[in-house]
């Protein structure tokens, strides 16, 4: 079994690594997706995608149902190994490196975390949800692990509310928190990209400020790729936006540029409410 | 046609109220029924007095009065002291006199045959005299059978008692009989358990959908086998094996029988297992998938808890087989009422004793083996509700969120 300190020592989030100027692949991708097809069985999912994702850059998917947004960001953290007869050609590097490759999938998974469209924690405690993961990888000190979860839960602004009740069961919690409860989980795996899948989708709109206050807060330690429905949602904390449609990215700019002078005529269409 | 909706509800409404009433009091008398019953022999006595019943008499005469081809008892008043029989069949007659010491509590001593006639006292038990008389034909032999009550049994006895020997010395013990049905279920669910949750989650969680019902058809394939055949299976395998291996005397005991029960819960605990474990939603798999986690952690630490009231259901049905279980224990358990001391020890169970003895029980005895019936029940209940709480007080830790909420409002 691998130490933790030595996987921590690997995951170092970004900013500190930046602050401590040894990391020279500072100023290059951090994702990057070069000509990638994806096939379900006989059905193309996604068609010559082109994508580059940089240090703490948040990255807005939008795009009308099944175009392929959800599709794209599950090839980055390999959650469609899951599905038989799933198929993907192309290469997509992490840190340059092939995550199709040799690369481990479990660790490529603490790398890159992910937080899904419907709250899902685990059937336990609250400090038991944020610790999972570390525990899978076989952290046991009881010591470390606290300080952990009340770091994860700090990050994610929930310590305050629930710091009383952290043996309670997670899913006493309000859809919101546990949202934000699941954010914790993937932070407490200290990843370098987080992947949200349209992460608001099943909250109220209070839940939804909270949740998007908290991304403006992560893009400072992690690279976030948020896949999104509401148009304003992408504008209002992303720095680059990309358009799916179809399968295909038709469109990848600064949210700025791409929302006030889009270049295709379809982003157009889709932005200003012609169709989707 | 029109049909009257409103009368049609009001009517269906009142033929359920009278449907649900009528069962709800039907199971209850039956339960009380049976309660009744079982206690039956630790209330009453078997008879109030003395019994006599004559086997092949043309004529008795009893303390004067006369029965002619009288087959079924004849009862002798509990306070007299003094019983004149005579009877004469064609070939042979003969004469008792029997004095009766109603004072004394020992069986044993309780009559005194002070003039006995050709007969012969044969099969002197402690609660029954025989005494017989050789006819013309060999064979063919008139009897006499004197029935002493027994006085109602003590349950307290019953329960912890260590010795059962219903027909010569009316003693009922089933302690071992309780704790062979205990230990052969435990046994059962220690061999058998590992092995099924194990499968279950094989099925479940590492091969594909369309294998795993090929191979969960099978099993239940195997949950349809009669209990015989599972029997005669250990009392041909297992039972030579475990002799074989433990240099035992005989292979029928303890172990064997809990071998055979052992895989005999194993389709019913893997199938539900495996049901279970399907209805575990993918996103909370995929959460943990995505937080690092293998899939066989995946499975241990998030799957099965959360499909841990399935299983517990799988549990309690094996347990419930496992006491249940009747043939295929006698077959291989041996079948003696002791306490045992070592693994491969011959045991009974309650049920063996109830499908073992039913066939010539008679009087008290049968009434006892009504009451093992009521004592089987009563330990299935047990265990059951035992389960069923624990399960139950776990899920409504889960439930907590509105009470949890509360409490923080009030804050």
């Amino acid at each position: 079994m691998i130490s933790t300190e030595v996987l921590s020592g690997e995951t170092l989030p970004p900013q500190e690594a930046a602050a401590c100027g040894e990391n020279p692949d500072l100023g290059r991708n951090k994702v990057d997706v070069k000509d990638l097809d994806f096939f379900y069985g006989d059905f193309q999912a996604l068609k010559k995608i082109n994508f580059s994702l940089a240090r703490q850059e948040v990255s807005a998917l939008i795009g009308p149902s099944g175009c392929g947004k959800s599709t794209f960001i599950r090839i980055l953290n390999r959650m469609n190994d899951l599905i038989p007869s799933c198929r993907v050609r192309g290469s997509v590097l992490l840190d340059g490196e092939d995550i199709y490759g040799d690369m481990d999938v479990t660790e490529l998974r603490t790398r890159v975390g992910m937080v899904f469209q419907k709250p899902n924690p685990f059937n336990m405690s609250i400090f038991d949800n944020v610790a999972y993961g570390k525990r899978m990888q076989g952290l046991r000190s009881r010591r470390k692990l606290e300080e952990l979860v009340e770091k994860s839960l700090t990050r994610a602004a929930l310590w305050g509310e629930v710091k009383d009740r952290l043996k309670k069961p997670a899913l006493s919690l309000s859809g919101g928190q546990q949202q934000r409860l699941c954010i914790a989980r993937s932070i407490a795996m200290e990843p370098e990209i987080i992947l949200m899948d349209e992460p608001t989708s099943a909250l109220d709109p209070i839940a939804t400020g909270k949740i998007e206050e908290l991304i403006g807060e992560l893009k400072m330690d992690y690279s976030i790729i948020l896949v999104t429905h509401a148009m304003h949602q992408a504008a209002r904390v992303s720095g680059k936006t990309a358009f799916f449609l179809l399968g295909e990215l038709i469109e990848y700019n600064d949210t700025k540029t791409l929302f006030t002078n889009p270049e295709d005529k379809r982003t157009e269409d889709y932005i200003s409410g012609r169709f989707g | 046609m029109a049909i009257n909706r409103k009368g049609a509800d009001i009517f269906f409404k009142h033929l359920f109220r009278v449907m649900s009433l009528t069962s709800v009091l039907a199971l209850a008398s039956i339960l009380i029924f049976v309660f009744i019953q079982g206690a039956g022999p630790f209330i009453f006595s078997t008879a109030s007095g003395i019994r006599i019943v004559p086997e092949r008499m043309r004529e008795i005469t009893v303390n004067g009065n006369v029965y002619r081809n009288h087959t079924t008892f004849i009862d002798i008043p509990p306070e007299s002291d003094r019983i004149l029989v005579s009877f004469s069949n064609p070939g042979i007659s003969g004469s008792l006199e029997i004095a009766v010491n109603n004072a004394e509590k020992d069986p044993e001593k309780k009559l005194t045959f002070s003039k006995n006639e050709n007969g012969e006292i044969t099969y002197p038990r402690a609660y029954t005299y025989t005494i017989s008389y050789p006819g013309d034909l060999p064979g063919v032999t008139s009897k006499i059978h004197i029935l002493l009550p027994e006085k109602p049994g003590n349950f307290f006895y019953f329960i912890t008692g260590l010795e059962w020997r219903p027909t010569y010395n009316k003693v009922y013990g089933i302690l071992p009989m309780i704790l062979g049905t205990i230990m052969v279920s435990f046994g059962a669910i220690l061999l058998g358990l590992p092995l099924a949750i194990l499968s279950g989650v094989f099925l479940a969680e590492f091969i594909p959908l369309k294998t795993a019902s090929l191979i969960r058809s099978g099993i239940e394939l195997l949950a349809g086998i009669p209990s015989v055949v599972y029997g005669f299976f250990g009392l041909m395998v297992i039972v030579p094996w475990v002799k074989n291996t433990f240099h035992a005397p005989s292979g029928n005991g303890l172990l064997a029988a809990a071998m055979v029960l052992g895989v005999m819960i194993l389709p019913t605990i893997i199938t539900i297992t495996e049901a279970s474990l399907r209805a575990f939603p993918d996103s909370i798999r995929e959460a943990s998938l995505s937080l690092g986690a293998s899939k066989m952690q995946t499975a241990w630490a998030v799957a099965l808890p959360h499909a841990k009231s399935g299983v517990i259901a799988a549990v309690i049905l094996g347990i419930s087989r496992a006491v249940g279980e009747t043939m295929a224990v006698i077959l291989v358990a041996g079948n003696s009422p002791q306490l045992i001391r070592g693994l491969t020890d011959s045991i009974r169970t309650l049920t063996a004793t109830i499908a073992l003895e039913m066939g010539y029980a008679e009087g008290r005895h049968n009434e006892m083996l009504f009451s093992i019936g009521v004592v089987l029940f009563v330990l299935i209940l047990a265990l059951n509700s035992l389960i069923l709480r624990y399960t139950r007080s776990d899920r409504e830790e889960a439930k907590a969120p509105l009470t949890v909420k509360r409490k923080t409002e009030e804050k």
